[in-house]
Formats: C-alpha cells, sequence, structure tokens
C-alpha cells in the first residue's frame, strides 16, 4: 500500500468522525462535540491534501487523471467548502452532510478501479483541459455547501411555518445567516463554473483531437444547464426578488445536475 | 430598547424596517392585516418578519401567517414554545445540579485532605526548615569571608534540595490523607515517627508553657 493510499485511508476515517460527531452535536449541542468535529474537518482535509499531493508525486501527472481521483478531488473541494463556510458563517449545522459526502466521495475513489495507478491521459497534458476540470470541481464544491443551506433553510422555514419542532431552531444556523451564506456560495461557485465551461470551449475550438459533435453530447448539454440553473438563481436572487424558499428550491436541483453530471455516460466527454 | 413613539399612521413605514414586532394594544379588533403587511413584503425583499402578537382580543389577523417569509407567533403559540422548552430546560438543570454534587463533593474531600494532611505536611517542612537554618547559621559563622552574592546562592541552592527532597514525601501525604484507611493513617503515623514529630511537637509545648 502506497503512502497516498494510507493518508486517503485515514482521510476517510476523519470525514466519517467528523460527520458522526458533528451530527452527535445537533442533538446533544456539546462545546466537546463540536470543537473535535470542527478538528476532525481539518484533519481530513489536511490529510486529504497530503494524500493527493503524494499521489500527483507518485505518478507525476495532475490529481484528475481519472474519474476515481477527479472524486477524490471533487471531495476534498467538499471539505475545503465546508470549511471556509463554517469559518465564515458558522454554519457547524451543515458539517453531517458535507463530511459525509466527503466520505462517500472518498470511499467512491476508493473503490474506484482506476484510481490506485492509471496513466494520465494525453489531454490532460492540456492547460485548457486542467482549468477546465479544477474550475468546475471547485465550482461544484461550493455548489454542495450552498445545498446543504438550501435544505437548511427549508427545514427552518418550515419548522417556523408549522411551529413543530421549534427547539431544534436553537441547534441551527439563522434563517437569514443561511440563506445568505447559500447565496454567497454560489456566488463563488458560478463565475469558477462559467470559467471551467469557457476552458472547455477554448480546448474545443482550439483543439483537434475532440471528435465532431462534442457540443451536443449529453455531458455537455448537462453542463450547461447546470450553468443555467445557476444563471437562475442569482437572477432570482438579485433581480427577480424570488422568495428564498423558491431559490432554495433551485439549488437543490442545481447540485441534482451537478452529481448526474458525474453519472451520465457519455460517448466523447470522458476520460481517457 | 431605545424605542421611539412614532404616530399610527406611519406604520407602514416602520414595518418595513423591523425584523421582529410584538403587538400588545388594547383594540377591539385587529389593526395589522394581511394586505398592509403584503405590501410591506415588496419593499423587504423577503428578509423574514416576525410578528408576534400577545394581545387579546388579537391585534394582527391571522391570515398574515399565511404570508410567505412572515412567522405569526401569538400567545397559545408562545405558550407551546415555553412548554416544549421546558422539558429540555428541566434535563439541563439536573445536569446542572449533578455537576454542582460532584464538584461539591471533589470541594469536600479536598478540604478533609487538607485537613488531615496540613499539620504534619507543615512538620516535616517545619522540621526541615530549622535544621537548614540552623546549619546555614553555623556554615555563616564558620565562613565569614563570604560575599552576600555568594551566601545568597548557598541559601538557594540548600533550599532548592530542602523543596526537591520533600515534593515526593509530600504527594504522598496528601495521597494518604485522601486514602484516608487505616492503612494510610498507619503509614502518616509512620512518616510522624520517622521525622521525629510527635517529640519536636512536646519541645514545642513545652517550650510554649510559661
Amino acid at each position: 500500500m502506497t503512502a497516498s493510499n494510507v493518508l486517503l485511508g485515514l482521510t476517510l476515517l476523519f470525514y466519517l468522525g467528523g460527520a458522526v460527531v458533528l451530527g452527535a452535536n445537533l442533538f446533544l449541542r456539546r462545546p466537546v462535540l463540536l470543537v473535535s468535529g470542527r478538528l476532525a474537518a481539518v484533519g481530513g482535509a489536511l490529510l486529504h491534501a497530503g494524500a493527493i499531493g503524494l499521489k500527483c508525486a507518485e505518478l507525476k501527472q495532475v490529481p484528475f487523471a481519472t474519474p476515481g481521483e477527479a472524486l477524490s478531488a471533487l471531495a476534498w473541494m467538499v471539505a475545503l467548502a465546508y470549511l471556509a463556510a463554517d469559518g465564515l458563517w458558522r454554519l457547524s449545522a451543515t458539517g453531517p452532510f458535507a463530511l459525509g459526502l466527503a466520505f462517500l466521495l472518498t470511499i467512491a475513489t476508493w473503490l474506484a478501479p482506476d484510481y490506485h495507478g492509471a496513466p494520465a491521459p494525453a489531454l490532460l497534458h492540456n492547460r485548457a483541459i486542467s482549468l477546465h476540470i479544477t474550475a468546475t470541481l471547485a465550482a461544484i464544491g461550493a455548489f454542495a455547501l450552498a445545498f446543504c443551506c438550501a435544505a437548511l433553510y427549508l427545514i427552518e422555514h418550515r419548522i417556523l411555518k408549522h411551529k413543530h419542532g421549534l427547539p431544534w431552531l436553537k441547534r441551527l444556523p439563522p434563517l437569514t445567516t443561511v440563506e445568505s451564506a447559500a447565496f454567497w456560495l454560489v456566488a463563488f461557485g458560478f463565475p469558477l463554473l462559467t470559467l471551467g465551461i469557457l476552458a472547455g470551449f477554448v480546448r474545443f475550438f482550439a483543439g483537434e483531437t475532440l471528435p465532431p459533435g462534442w457540443w451536443s453530447d449529453v455531458h455537455s448539454l448537462l453542463a450547461f444547464l447546470v450553468w443555467a440553473v445557476y444563471a437562475l438563481y442569482l437572477t432570482a436572487r438579485l433581480a427577480a426578488n424570488w422568495p428564498p424558499v423558491c431559490t432554495s428550491y433551485v439549488l437543490l436541483v442545481g447540485l441534482a445536475l451537478c452529481l448526474l453530471l458525474f453519472l451520465v455516460p457519455s460517448a466523447t466527454h470522458r476520460f481517457g | 430598547l431605545n424605542g421611539r413613539a412614532v404616530h399610527y399612521d406611519e406604520l407602514p413605514a416602520h414595518l418595513a424596517k423591523a425584523d421582529i414586532v410584538i403587538a400588545s394594544t388594547a383594540a377591539p379588533h385587529a389593526i395589522l392585516g394581511k394586505a398592509l403587511v403584503e405590501s410591506t413584503l415588496r419593499t423587504r425583499r423577503h428578509r423574514p418578519l416576525f410578528l408576534i402578537d400577545i394581545a387579546v382580543p388579537r391585534d394582527i389577523e391571522p391570515e398574515v401567517g399565511d404570508l410567505p417569509d412572515v412567522f405569526l407567533y401569538n400567545i397559545d403559540d408562545l405558550r407551546a414554545v415555553v412548554e416544549s422548552e421546558e422539558a429540555e430546560r428541566r434535563s439541563e438543570a439536573a445536569r446542572a445540579e449533578h455537576l454542582v454534587r460532584e464538584e461539591s463533593v471533589a470541594f469536600a474531600n479536598s478540604l478533609r485532605e487538607a485537613h488531615r494532611s496540613a499539620p504534619l505536611v507543615s512538620g516535616v517542612r517545619a522540621k526541615m526548615d530549622a535544621i537548614c537554618h540552623a546549619e546555614l547559621t553555623r556554615l555563616r559563622a564558620r565562613l565569614p569571608h563570604i560575599s552576600s552574592d555568594d551566601w545568597r546562592l548557598i541559601e538557594t541552592t540548600i533550599t532548592g534540595i530542602q523543596n526537591k527532597t520533600l515534593h515526593d514525601p509530600t504527594v504522598k501525604i496528601r495521597e494518604y490523607a485522601r486514602d484516608g484507611s487505616p492503612l494510610a493513617e498507619e503509614k502518616m503515623n509512620t512518616v510522624r515517627e520517622l521525622f521525629n514529630l510527635d517529640a519536636a511537637a512536646d519541645e514545642e509545648k513545652e517550650e510554649a508553657r510559661p
């Protein structure tokens, strides 16, 4: 077992531990649980950075040469987005979901047959493609946290409207905080997604190796749809004055489409 | 609260700025209707508005609660909140009581330990102090040429040796005192005997007698 795999195994434990401890903190509200959960999240992100860095050094290639590695990078982005959101807005309540998602993505990485050493496709040596993937993964990391915030908003809104489970509100961040955090996360992720798509375009127009019809590929169309959904969110939030309940649903749909991006098989838009 | 009275006609303008509104008038009918709140919401850009109606009869129309981003609570809702909180408060109070009980037991134990160990520890230390003091006085008489700086160094060294030597016995004596068993009591008596403290105490009593 290589050093990077050992670090990835430890990362798994830290993400799972952080998710469980922060979940327990939601019920028990103990400072020791909150601090332990936060430390586990920081530890997990640091170990993951080490695992990705060592993997790059071992294979001497970019950290997203295979779908498995891309999943690992995405899990790391989700953990980083969580740490940033918790640091900025005290959103530890999103920890169980965010770290749980990071854990599941890292499990998927571990189980991916191509994670444990596959040569990077020649296409990935292109800078525009590297930028395309990095920016897109960072954007999806931010969108995952925005999803958590939107879900929290809807839960809190429901509790306040129906007046059932009101004591739970003490355990959750304020309504306006989660709504504004979701907005800023999308405001951060959307330009990155745009950059990622533009970088893909640049590669498309400048490249010779991509097959014709690439632009009408399901994966590409879905990526444009994701972009349109988040553009709709920003427009609705900033200009159209939609109620936050509606914009929160848009964010839920947005992340579902992002995950679909990973699952939809694509003939032209793939690794290798 | 830095409150300020405003005219009733200015209510819509001030409603747009508020986050929490507590209504408590003696009006016989509702003074805050759905149409008024709805018109206010447009300028609030969906900032949540909490309306708390503690008046009887109600000051706010119940339909206002159906509006998006408006959360209407009346006196019955607040009572339900208080009741649901009560159980949690009771369990927290029980936890706090348990903590206080634990700490008071620990404090009582430490007091008991101090009460038992203090005479022995201070006796041992006093004996060592007396020996060191006597030896240093004798040494000073034999070495009159030593400078005050050097003398201070000798005193510091002797005190350091004394403290380090007595550290472990002091810790052990406190352990025995905390234990409180007959065996521990016997060990404390042994320490007393080893340092011949009873004789020293008798001497002190003799000296103190007029």
